[in-house]
Parts: structure tokens; sequence; C-alpha cells
């Protein structure tokens, strides 16, 4: 994918040269066709190699439009054409929007973005002299870190989506264990089954200190995110606790041994994802 | 059947486990291995002292407290499955002879249940010709 998007890059960059000012101004190009690259992407490397004072509209394949003055690969302001439906934090300002990060149009930009790549699989781009603009390095905001927003964006939406874990892991489990519990930063999340049964994992909690379990899954593997253990009693007895640690999260199951292969099948395919 | 047969026979039967170790966990000593690739002894002690910390350490302790909180006879931790994406690391410790263990560390794709009954009947095995020879 990545491979893919550099050689459209190199594409895009060789067209330019080639085909000089004509392209650079006026005409309607193909960026991104029936979902082959990345959208968000090709618009920020649209955007990062526009120096001279530019304005952008992009359109996807919705035919959603939105139109930003570039300099200097900086987003000076938000022109029109946009759509209206991208529009709606700007209600009532009259375009062209000058952005800055000093009243949070990053922010705004940002979820404009996401609006317009939201579902799209096609992506043109038109780009237009602007003779009045500013190529100045010190205004607008800064491509890069726009699209960085959005990369951190994502990965903070992965990494939360990943810590629901244990919690997916606790519910997932109800049906077959005896008794369950769930701390977050040393709070009860979640907790289930009888009052002895719960009253022995609060006790074993009380006991573990949250250092001393990460600590001890930290000496197995210290570079695995999701950490798991379950301990097993004597093959006459029925008796398994699963402990699992993630990020500040602590989750205990208690289960019976008949149990063993479901709830194993649960923590790894939860796991695994 | 030899103690290093016997650990050898567990990974021939079971491909995804790649790395054997019977060890003495009340003296902290690897007793034999088998492994798919050479592994330097440093490591055969990891995974001795991770055994030991699982099946006897503090939180073994812990554990067993819950059960017996909860109305089981007290006799500990026999079994501890460390579950993680690259490896599952499964320790085993004898019944028949509670200082031994097995240490083994598998691929994810290991079938769980029948390689811990697999190993743990080898186990058992290896700690009773320990008890036959003591008496001969």
């Amino acid at each position: 994918m990545k491979i893919a998007s550099d050689i459209c890059a190199l594409h895009r960059s060789l067209e330019k040269l080639l085909h000089g000012p004509a392209v650079m101004s006026g005409s309607k190009r193909t960026l991104v066709q029936a979902g082959d690259a990345d959208i968000l992407e090709a618009m920020r490397v649209e955007l990062f190699e526009t120096q001279f004072p530019r304005l952008v509209t992009f359109r996807n394949n919705r035919g959603t439009e939105l139109t930003v003055e570039v300099a200097s690969s900086r987003l000076i302001a938000v022109c029109h054409p946009t759509s209206n439906e991208l529009l709606k934090d700007y209600q009532e300002i009259a375009l062209p929007k000058r952005v800055s990060t000093t009243d949070g149009d990053m922010t705004l930009l940002r979820n404009g973005l996401t609006l317009f790549a939201s579902g799209a699989t096609g992506l043109t781009v038109e780009t237009r002299w602007q003779e009045c603009g500013s190529s100045a390095f010190d205004v607008g905001l800064s491509t890069d870190e726009v699209f960085l927003m959005q990369s951190s964006s994502s990965a903070q939406q992965s990494t939360e989506a990943s810590d629901d874990v244990l919690r997916d892991f606790l519910d997932s489990s109800q049906g077959i264990s005896s008794a369950g519990l769930l701390l977050s930063e040393g709070r009860v999340e979640l907790e289930y089954g009888s009052d002895a049964m719960l009253s022995a994992l609060k006790a074993l909690i009380q006991a573990e200190n949250d250092e001393r379990v990460h600590s001890q899954f930290a000496d197995a593997n210290q570079s695995a995110a999701c950490q798991c253990v379950i301990y097993s009693g004597h093959p006459d007895d029925d008796n398994s606790v699963i402990c699992m640690s993630k990020s500040n999260e602590l989750g205990f199951v208690y289960f019976g041994n008949d149990a063993f292969e479901a709830v194993l099948d649960i923590w790894q395919s939860l796991s695994a994802q | 059947m030899r103690i290093a047969d016997r650990i050898e026979n567990i990974r021939q039967q079971f491909p995804d486990c790649r790395t054997v170790v019977y060890a003495d966990i009340s003296a902290n000593n690897v007793l034999a291995s088998s492994a798919a690739s050479q592994l330097g002894q440093e490591h055969l002690n990891d995974l001795c002292e991770t055994a030991v910390h699982l099946l006897t350490g503090t939180s073994a302790e812990q554990v067993a407290r819950v059960w017996s909180d909860t109305g089981s006879v007290r006799r500990g931790v026999y079994q501890a499955i460390i579950i993680e994406l690259p490896e599952i690391g499964i320790f085993l410790r004898s019944v028949s002879n509670p200082t031994d263990a097995l240490c083994c560390v598998c691929a994810p794709s290991i079938n769980v249940a029948p390689f811990v009954t697999n190993a743990r009947e080898h186990l058992e095995a290896i700690g009773q010709m320990a008890e036959s020879d003591c008496k001969a």
C-alpha cells in the first residue's frame, strides 16, 4: 500500500514536470480511482507539494467538494466551492475562512477531512492560481500537522478499541464462567458472580497490587501489549483463574475447567484482533 | 523410556511445540531439554525461573487462596499458561512429584487441551520413574 502511494506520488510529480502549469492550474486530475489509494494520503501529498499560492479543489466520487487555499505547504483558508455538509461548523462565517491554530480550526479541518474521506473511493483535484494568496511561512496550518492529527487520531481510536479487549472478554465469558472482575485504574468497572466468588477475587486483587502483576507479566514478555496468564489447580480439582493485563486495566475471571477451551478460544480470538 | 526420550517425544507428537524443558522447581534447576533450535543455557534458565515464579510464587499462592476461599481443597497451582501473540508458554507441575515441572514454549496454533493432557502424562511418568529409581 505504501509502495503504491509512493508510486502515485512519483507519478504526480513527473506529471507536473512534464506538463507544467497547464496541469498545475485549471485542469482536473484524478488522484484516486476506485479506491486504489488512500484518499487522505493523496490529499496530503497534493497539498504538501504545493509551494506557490493555489486554490485547490478536491472532489470525491460522491460529489462532495472541499476547496482550500494553499501556499508553502500550508493551509491558508477554506474557500468556495466547498460543500455545505463540510461547512456546518462554519455556518456563521463567510468564505473564505482563514484558518489558524488559535481558534480550533485544526479540529474543524480535521473533522471536515474525515467527513470528506469517509466512504469515498474516488478523488479528483483541480488547481487554480491564487494571485493574491499569501506564501508566508507563518500563516495558516502546516499540511503535515493537520494530517498528522488525522493519523494520531486514528491511532488513538485503535488503541481505545484494543483497550476494550478485557471488557469484551468479560462480557463474552459471563455465561461460561463463575465470576469476573474488571479494574480500570484501580476502580471496579465491571463485576459479576456470587458474593463469595467476587469477594475471593477482590482479595486476590488486594494481595496482587498492580505493580506486582504488571512486573510479573512484564517478565514473561516485555513487548506484549495484552498479557494473560491462566492458572489452574490440581488436575482432580475444577478451578482456573485467568488474569489479564492491558495498559491500566486488570481483569480476573474465575471458571471451571470444563469451560477451559471455550475461555481460551474467546481470549485468543479477542486478543488477536 | 528415558527422560530425554519422553520430552523429545512431546515435541515429536506436537510440532507446534518448539521447546520443552524438564526442571526441578524446588532447586530452580534445568534437568533436561529438547528444542527445535539450539538454545543457550541462559534461555533455559529463564524458562525455569518463570516456571518457579508462576507455579510457586506469590501470585500462585494468592490464586490458590482464591480457590480455598471458594470451598476447594488448597493444593496450589499445577498449571500456568501464558498467552501472548507470538507464543504460548505452558508450565506444568507434577502431581506425583510436585518439585518437577515441564516448561513448554509453543506456537499460538498449538491445540492446548490435547497438548496439556499429553505433556502431563509424560511428566507424571517421569515422576514415577524417579520415584521407583529412589526405591531401588
